[in-house]
């Protein structure tokens, strides 16, 4: 028996050192998830501790045969996206509208910008845009696992998707030559 | 799943994103986790309550013959430290077979007492074993005697030692009784008459008294808005939406029809189940129809849709009654407030299946209500109790009126719900109940 299912067994019996232990493990990971997907920090709380509860909850369910991380993050992925359709200031700009966009120079910008600094250029998407991005280029769902988890077309993801890719690829250059800038004149 | 190195080197990034949250959740988490230990703690003591139940129908059901039981506690009773005094004459009173005797024997012989069989050696009348206890005389033959215009016979004691023989003159065999352990099927007319006569008081005393339950009243469904309790609901949504965090609820006609039993335990006490059905209703106000999806968080974590609900409307509200339609179990006491009183109090537990709801959940949020029974807890516990007054005491029939107040231990609605319901009852209830006799 490996370290984390003794764990996840001891969780089950109910032993509160364990069940601290496992939040402890990855409380701080999963609210970096939690805050990819939401515009607050309050919010991304709110959401972790749902996230937990359900863990607990839920934690029967867990089969051993993966990581306890990979089955937690899911969990924190559809309570987040639970959380977005749930709260109307989230809501009101999951209708996926068209941005005019200019088009962008390069396919593999350089990110040289930290990673707070590459997440909060996240957030700074719409919503919509947002929660594509992250659950395709960061989860690694497919366009059509995330039309049916926002209730949407498979084209329609993929097109916002790439609407998102162009928004992040011209922040992100206009974030490097604004570093270079800089450096030069230091 | 994208193979593009730019989404690499973001995932790569974002990968290692992270941040220490605050104490408060964790403590939030904890005081979650100690909730859901409490309600499978209750779930766990839920078939103990089914097995207390099923211990209650199994001791109102009729039919356990005391004459079995005593026939099975007489079959080990040691003969040798028995003494039975028998009435003198007896004997030869059965062998004359008197028109009492003779039907009590028949009728044993035939209905209640398949494997006993009078015993056809003349030489030995009365076999005994052991059934009566020792030292007891047996006044039912001393009844029947009397019945015939006998005098009253005078009684013998006799013990194990007393040696009987079969060619023996009737009149030395009048007094005798063979003490030995005898198989069942030698069990006689004698053996059997005292358990027969502690049949008859038993069944006196425990006597099944069966009616009808009704009752009429209101009903209502007290709701708190539990955001700790609800997953879903980390802060009141009325700061957020400007929506109301309680929906309307009104007062609604409550009423139930059922079965009982009930049987006495002592002359002031009763115990009593049944089966009834029960209504609740309460009122609620909605908007308009709408029949397209719209996104709902179910509480699990797989997004749901809604297609049909009712939305916040500006032109005015629909009256809706939610309607509650359950099958339900009581078991109760009912005590009486003295020997001669015609009140009583009774109190007592029950178990209830929702069977059918129409009633519709609302969401704090967006102010619709929708219907979605995946919400409701199937199976409530409530607790009652109440007064009544026994109006027709003398009748054949008995009535108690008076009032009845119910409440469900459980809550009505399940965890994906940010409510806390509990089903109230009030009103009247009557109980239309044979009399003993």
């Amino acid at each position: 028996m490996t370290e984390s299912q003794k764990l996840i067994k001891d969780c089950l019996n109910g032993k509160q050192a364990a069940q601290r232990e496992l939040y402890e493990q990855f409380a701080g990971s999963m609210l970096g998830v939690c805050y990819r997907y939401t515009k607050s920090m309050t919010d991304a709380e709110d959401v972790l501790q749902e996230g937990f509860i359900k863990v607990f909850r839920y934690l029967h369910q867990y089969k051993s045969e993966g990581e306890p991380g990979a089955w937690i993050r899911r969990i924190m992925v559809t309570t987040a996206i639970n959380y977005l359709k749930r709260h109307r200031h989230y809501q009101a700009d999951l209708s996926f509208k068209d941005i005019g966009l200019h088009p962008v120079s390069t396919d593999n910008p350089d990110v040289i910008i930290n990673t707070k600094e590459l997440a909060d250029l996240i957030r700074q998407l719409p919503p919509g845009y947002q929660t594509i991005f992250n659950l395709y280029a960061i989860e690694g769902y497919s366009h059509i696992e995330i039309g049916k988890m926002l209730g949407i077309n498979k084209v329609t993801s993929r097109s916002q998707y790439s609407r998102a890719r162009a928004l992040l690829i011209t922040w992100l250059e206009k974030e490097s030559e604004d570093i270079k800038k800089n450096s030069y004149a230091g | 799943m994208p193979d593009n190195h730019f989404e690499s080197k973001v995932k790569q990034k974002l990968d290692e994103l992270n941040f220490s949250p605050s104490e408060a959740i964790w403590q939030k988490v904890e005081e979650q986790i100690k909730k859901d230990n409490d309600r499978r703690r209750l779930l766990i003591w839920l078939p103990l309550l089914g097995l207390l139940l099923g211990w209650g129908i199994w001791f109102f059901l009729p039919g356990k013959s005391i004459l079995n039981t005593a026939n099975q506690s007489n079959v080990s009773l040691n003969a040798e430290k028995n003494k039975l005094k028998i009435p003198s004459g007896q004997s030869a009173l059965l062998k004359k077979k008197s028109p009492v005797a003779a039907k009590i024997e028949k009728l044993i012989e035939q209905k209640t007492f398949p494997n006993a069989v009078a015993t056809k050696n003349p030489g030995v009348e009365l076999k005994h074993r052991g059934n009566a206890k020792a030292g007891k005389k047996i006044p039912h033959y001393q009844s029947a005697e009397n019945r015939n215009g006998h005098q009253p016979p005078k009684t013998a004691t006799i013990t194990s030692d007393d040696k009987i023989n079969s060619n023996q003159s009737p009149v030395a065999t009048d007094s005798t009784v063979q003490e030995k352990s005898i198989p069942s099927k030698w069990a006689t007319a004698d053996s059997m008459a005292i358990p027969e006569r502690k049949k008859i008081t038993n069944d006196k005393k425990n006597k099944m008294q069966w009616g009808i339950s009704a009752g009429a009243g209101l009903s209502s469904i007290p709701m708190n808005f539990n955001h700790e309790n609800a997953l879903n609901y980390s802060t009141t949504p009325s700061s957020l939406t400007g929506y109301s965090t309680i929906p309307s609820q009104k007062q609604s006609l409550s009423f139930h029809l059922g079965f009982l039993m009930e049987k006495l335990v002592n002359k002031t006490t009763a115990i009593f189940t049944g089966i009834q059905y029960s209504y609740s209703g309460v009122k609620t106000e909605r908007g308009h129809f709408v029949n397209q999806p719209f996104p709902l968080n179910a509480g699990t974590y797989t997004a749901a849709n809604i297609y049909t609900y009712y939305a916040p409307t500006s032109t005015g509200n629909y009256n809706y009654t939610n309607h509650y339609h359950f099958i339900e179990i009581p078991l109760g006491m009912e005590k009486k407030l003295g020997n001669k009183s015609r009140f009583s109090l009774n109190a007592g537990i029950s178990v209830a299946w929702l069977v059918s709801t129409n009633a519709l959940q609302y969401d704090p949020h967006t102010g619709i209500y929708y219907q979605d029974n995946s919400y409701f807890k199937k199976t409530q516990i409530n607790i009652f109790g109440g007064i009544q007054y026994r109006l027709l005491q003398k009748e054949k029939y008995s009535l108690k009126l008076g009032p009845q107040v119910q409440y469900g231990l459980t809550r009505l609605l399940n965890n994906k719900s940010p409510y806390t319901e509990h089903l109230f009852y009030g009103g009247l209830k009557l109980v239309l109940i044979s009399n003993r006799k």
